[in-house]
């Protein structure tokens, strides 16, 4: 630390988690992120969970810097339990008021110089109307709501993917295909993605149910891995001078 | 006098050009205990603005005042939204549009909100425009050592009962003026609206009467900045205020 | 404290006494009344206010505007009590006026300004813990007229050491004070010209002054409606009146 400046944190992300997705779909929302976490180009854990519940009804999912985002979970588990305490165990914070706080943490945090280097989606059902939330805010503090949010390598590489299979009504089983449709996409382009994955779903009747990662198939029985690249025919330049 | 001192060119070559570039071995061989922490990593450090671009439009008019803008925000080549107001309506009579950075024009709009909300309650009576324009000016000035990062118009009727548009750049300093643009587009609207409104170096400035005929100018406005500019797009916000209160409606525009 | 006596509770300014008084703020009312009398007059064309000078020696000077004094463009303010702490309230209203000029770019209501003025009358005592500037340490022993013209047209108002702020059409007060809103409620009516209430609180101060009335021991100022300026009437334009006075 610089004597006489204030205590900052990440300046610079050194574990990160890649990206995160959210959809919304017939029953509720779908969060999705890999658990994967690099150092740099190497992938420091390969079984990380980049998703938590914040309350019974809402759920966050963050890629970036993964120690942020274990602050961030602190700063909402205390701001939780305090509620709990000062309102004798009845909670009165909807999704969008998490979705709120969370951009005005995060805006604090940039004003400060000493940003939680994160991009989050946050989603929620409430349970008593069904209303249901999508929100993502970055380290910024911007907000964005949507029908369906990613962050990070999968907002260029998945946004047409998305775009074209996204309905209103889509049920459990189809939003977990489209997610799995963009994980594979990211775990076969993005270096820091893995193919284990994790899924959370929030639904009116269930609540947050954070559900076990799991792998999910890519395809590489092309015959290009099969036959050994040297037996390729390749046009080989020879320079001259 | 020194020309050579005089422009901010000269200054500029005093200051880079001159300066003496340390090398490695004189920081080595300080004191350990004089040596800083390297808080620059190799990629740098924070950067707390960001530019969501967009474009906003506003023209004054006899009677009303005409709020076009376009409803995309950015980030780097990525579109964040395709459905944000940039417009907030702060009194009945006023709103405030603003391009720039989406999480300080939040900030800066609910601000505005909060003290117009204070000033009903300590004056008993609602703000008018000229007094938020300078409320506006001095909440901008006020953060002059980190500014935030919104250009904005204010716009509202005036207690003439005439529309009015005042403009301000980041760190507070305005202008009333008959039309406005602000934001990404601003660079091309402004030749449209020298163009079709009497204003800008005007003595005489008319104000145009006719609320549909601006309303249609507005909208060509911002889908001919979206034809060119790649951040403005997606849909355009109408936003008209006039004696009766104030009204909303969008259209699609193109949204590659 | 010594208990037993409710003569004590007068001592500290933060005691009620058992039947729910603060003496020491109806002292500092008491103190008004020693005060020399100060008139306004609201009319629809503007509002007048007056005042009587004491001169107790014929060699001091007749100070000019010492009892009535400019808050703002647009509003005046005469005093009755110890003129020594009017200032202090006076001092804070002009910057409160010029704040509200600077945020908002327009005069501050009359009634802004005298809920200013009071706000810091009822602010006396021990102050809070941590607090930079220490309050006054007792009520401020003078009552202010405080007239003008905003946006809801001519206004007068009457703070006092209590905190306590009043509307009024015609209002009197310091030692001549009773006598004068007697001899104004006689005359007063809603509609007359800014020219008759000037001369109606000339005629009052006549009345109720115990030396005769001159041009240096009075002082008028109004503020019109129509222009909602401050002016300060010119010791000529106070002899023309007095010649004319019953």
């Amino acid at each position: 630390m610089i004597s006489g400046q204030p205590r900052t944190h990440t300046q610079v992300p050194v574990n990160i988690g890649t990206s995160v997705m959210g959809l919304r779909y017939k029953d509720g929302i779908m969060l999705a992120a890999d658990t994967a976490v690099a150092y740099g180009s190497m992938k420091k854990t390969k079984h990380a969970q980049r998703m938590a519940a914040i309350s019974s009804d809402t759920a966050i999912a963050c890629s970036g810097e993964m120690s942020d985002f274990q602050e961030l979970l602190k700063i909402f588990r205390e701001k939780h339990d305090g509620d709990v305490i000062e309102n004798d165990g009845a909670l009165f914070l909807k999704p969008t008021d998490y979705f709120n706080y969370l951009s005005r943490v995060q805006y604090q945090r940039r004003m400060k110089g000493d940003p939680l280097w994160n991009g989050s989606i946050i989603g929620g059902v409430r349970q008593d109307s069904g209303d249901v939330f999508l929100g993502m805010v970055d380290l910024y503090g911007t907000k964005v709501e949507g029908n369906f949010l990613l962050t990070g390598l999968a907002a260029h590489y998945c946004q047409v993917l998305m775009q074209n299979s996204w309905r209103a009504d889509l049920t459990e089983a189809e939003a977990r295909a489209i997610i799995e449709d963009c994980m594979k996409v990211m775990f076969y382009r993005d270096k820091k993605a893995s193919d284990e994955i994790q899924i959370t779903t929030i639904t009116k009747d269930q609540g947050v149910k954070i559900h076990d990662p799991y792998r999910i198939q890519g395809e590489w029985n092309f015959q290009f891995f099969h036959d050994k690249t040297n037996e390729f025919w390749r046009p080989i330049r020879i320079y001259n001078n | 006098m020194d020309l050579e001192n005089y422009t901010n060119v000269n200054i500029f070559k005093k200051v880079y050009e001159k300066r003496e570039v340390s090398s490695i071995h004189n920081v080595v061989e300080q004191p350990h205990h004089l040596l800083k922490d390297n808080t620059q990593h190799a990629k740098g450090g924070f950067n707390p603005y960001v530019n969501n671009q967009g474009t906003t439009v506003a023209i004054a008019g006899k009677d009303f005042v005409l709020v076009a803008a376009d409803t995309r925000i950015s980030q780097g080549f990525n579109i964040l939204s395709r459905d944000y107001s940039r417009t907030t309506k702060l009194t009945d009579q006023c709103v405030i549009t603003s391009g720039g950075m989406v999480a300080d024009i939040e900030t800066l709009h609910k601000l505005l909100i909060a003290k117009v909300k204070t000033y009903q309650r300590q004056f008993k009576k609602t703000p008018t425009v000229e007094s938020l324009a300078q409320l506006l000016g001095n909440t901008l000035y006020g953060r002059r050592f980190m500014p935030y990062y919104a250009f904005n118009l204010l716009c509202g009727i005036d207690q003439n009962g005439q529309g009015s548009v005042y403009g301000y750049d980041a760190i507070g300093s305005w202008d009333k003026l008959t039309y406005g643009v602000q934001g990404s587009g601003s660079e091309l609207g402004a030749p449209i609206l020298d163009n079709q409104f009497v204003g800008h170096n005007y003595l005489v400035k008319t104000l145009p009467d006719d609320v549909s005929v601006v309303e249609d100018t507005g909208k060509d406005i911002i889908n001919s900045i979206a034809e060119r500019d790649i951040y403005t797009g997606d849909q355009v916000e109408i936003v008209i205020v006039d004696k009766n209160g104030i009204r909303v409606k969008r259209e699609p525009i193109r949204r590659d | 404290m010594w208990m037993g006596s409710k003569e004590h509770y007068d001592r500290g300014v933060n005691t009620f006494s058992p039947e729910g008084r603060i003496y020491q703020i109806e002292y500092a009312i008491e103190a008004i009344k020693f005060g020399s009398t100060a008139i306004g007059i609201r009319t629809n064309e503007g509002v007048v206010l007056g005042v009587e000078k004491k001169l107790p020696s014929k060699l001091m000077e007749p100070a000019k505007s010492e009892k009535l004094v400019e808050i703002d463009r647009h509003c005046g303010c005469a005093m009755s009590g110890i003129v020594g702490d009017a200032r202090i309230l006076v001092d804070h209203a002009r910057v409160e006026a010029q704040n509200h000029r600077f945020n908002y770019a327009e005069a501050m209501s009359i009634e802004q300004i005298t809920e200013a003025v009071s706000d810091l009358a009822i602010n006396f005592g021990e102050g809070y813990e941590g607090t930079k500037r220490k309050p006054m340490a007792r009520p401020y022993g003078v009552a202010l007229l405080i007239a003008g013209v905003d946006d809801n047209g001519p206004q007068l108002y009457q703070t006092d050491p209590s905190g306590t702020f009043l509307q009024w059409q015609a209002r009197a007060i310091g030692s001549g004070g009773d006598t004068a809103m007697t001899y104004i409620k006689e005359s007063y009516h809603s509609n007359m010209t800014l020219a008759e209430a000037e001369k109606l609180v000339m005629q009052t101060l006549k009345s109720v002054m115990e030396e005769k009335i001159q041009s240096d021991n009075v002082e008028i100022s109004i503020v019109r409606t129509d222009t909602k300026r401050l002016e300060t009437r010119t010791q000529e334009y106070v002899n023309n009146i007095i010649s004319t006075l019953a």
